[in-house]
């Protein structure tokens, strides 16, 4: 980071590399949005190098987060103005089945459910609460990174966090039975 | 009414009264107090639907972490030497200038300023639409008309001829320079410029065509009444509130 910081462009394509997958799945996670989420992504690392400087210390991949939140939630705006298509790509085979050691097929089948059905429903619940969740359930950042990334109170994180969760449980509500033994 | 057997225990409680965002809150391993705690107890025990909501909640959070897809990056985002080089453009700096947080307090200012305005505006006393009606006409073209009527520029039957903006009389008779504009609505006409040749009459003001005078063809702001400074300053203010109350509400806080 030293490096990047001094306006070797090598060392911070070598930090892009390293955070390049991460950035992204929180970004189109967010976003809903493959080709909106890349380009947010683009954006936030060029502005990252283009502020490498003010970088003064700290989780490398909590700065390069938030920088990226605020390209997605740009993103989100623009996206406001000119509504999309739908997001079908939540279903293509772009997406990586998740990593660890497949079990039983049924189990299989079932975990790729719940994954799909976790996906479409975090695209149903307000933009504020889904920064949330995305956060902290799936990246699994605590509560005051959580705040300091987004800009609000520690409350009004585990509020979005509490009010999400139960949002998407409503979404939920006829498919539950995949997530009850 | 829930008198439901779920699991062995005996449950009597009524979901419907139950606060759902505390079992959300436990959930999610939230601080609670103890009397709080000890609400989500005895509602876990006592209250399948609350139970429920909680082996949901905790099992749609493992769920997360664990079955959501890792979406696979459509391209590599390394910086290329020749993009690097390049600065934002003027779009882009603009843009992140003025969706600053810094210009917040700036915002905040002229929504304060423009309210401040407004009220001063609404208890000024209205001196001006009060004094004198006849001059009202005046005032909305005296801006206009410099009286500069040469000896000698047209004579005491020149009509006037409008201009296109309607506030300026020109005599068109006349070999040479022209007498351009008078106060139409002054009570004083220009000692030069005889009484009612352009339409004015010593007291009656651009209303009164009894001098003989004909009024000038499309002079009709001539007959609107100008804007006094209350009026000025509640509309300026009402302006400066909305527009500065409108950036408050856009620029939002972006921590870098």
């Amino acid at each position: 980071m030293a490096q990047a910081a001094a306006g070797d462009l090598a060392a911070f394509n070598e930090i892009v590399v390293a955070y390049q997958d991460f950035l992204f799945a929180i970004v189109v996670r967010v976003v809903g949005d493959r080709e909106a989420a890349a380009d947010a992504v683009q954006d936030a690392f060029l502005n990252a190098w283009r502020n490498v400087r003010s970088y003064h210390g700290g989780l490398v991949r909590g700065w390069l987060a938030r920088i990226a939140l605020n390209a997605a939630t740009d993103v989100l705006r623009r996206r406001k103005r000119r509504p999309s298509e739908p997001y079908p790509e939540w279903e293509d085979d772009d997406w990586q089945p998740p990593s660890g050691p497949a079990t039983d097929p049924d189990h299989e089948v079932t975990r790729r459910a719940r994954g799909r059905a976790l996906a479409a429903a975090l695209l149903t619940i307000t933009e504020d609460q889904r920064r949330a969740i995305v956060l902290y359930d799936v990246e699994g950042f605590d509560y005051p990174e959580i705040a300091q990334m987004t800009g609000v109170s520690l409350g009004t994180v585990k509020s979005r966090i509490h009010r999400g969760r139960l949002a998407l449980r409503e979404c939920l509500a006829d498919q539950l039975e995949l997530f009850r033994d | 009414m829930g008198m439901t057997d779920v699991r062995g225990g005996r449950l009597t409680a009524d979901h419907a009264a139950h606060d759902p965002l505390l079992i959300a809150r436990a959930a999610s391993d939230d601080a609670l107090t103890p009397t709080e705690q000890a609400t989500v107890t005895d509602r876990l025990a006592t209250c399948p639907d609350c139970a429920l909501l909680h082996a949901d909640l905790l099992a749609m959070s493992a769920g997360l972490r664990t079955d959501l897809p890792l979406p696979r990056r459509p391209r590599d985002f390394r910086i290329s030497p020749d993009v690097a080089v390049r600065g934002p453009s003027w779009r882009e700096r603009l843009s992140r200038g003025l969706a600053g947080p810094a210009l917040r307090p700036v915002a905040a200012t002229i929504c304060a300023f423009g309210l401040l305005l407004a009220v001063t505006g609404a208890v000024l006393p209205r001196a001006a639409s009060t004094a004198a009606p006849q001059s009202n006409v005046g005032s909305a073209v005296t801006d206009q008309g410099v009286p500069a009527a040469q000896p000698g520029a047209g004579g005491a039957g020149a009509t006037p001829a409008a201009t296109d903006d309607g506030n300026r009389s020109t005599d068109v008779s006349g070999p040479g320079p022209s007498a351009v504009g008078v106060e139409l609505g002054s009570p004083q006409p220009h000692p030069s410029v005889p009484a009612g040749v352009f339409g004015q009459a010593p007291s009656g003001g651009a209303g009164d065509l009894s001098g003989g005078g004909v009024p000038p063809a499309g002079s009709k702001s001539a007959a609107a009444p100008g804007p006094d400074a209350g009026d000025v300053l509640i509309g300026g203010g009402l302006l400066m509130f909305a527009v500065g109350g409108g950036a408050v509400l856009v620029l939002r806080r972006r921590p870098t």
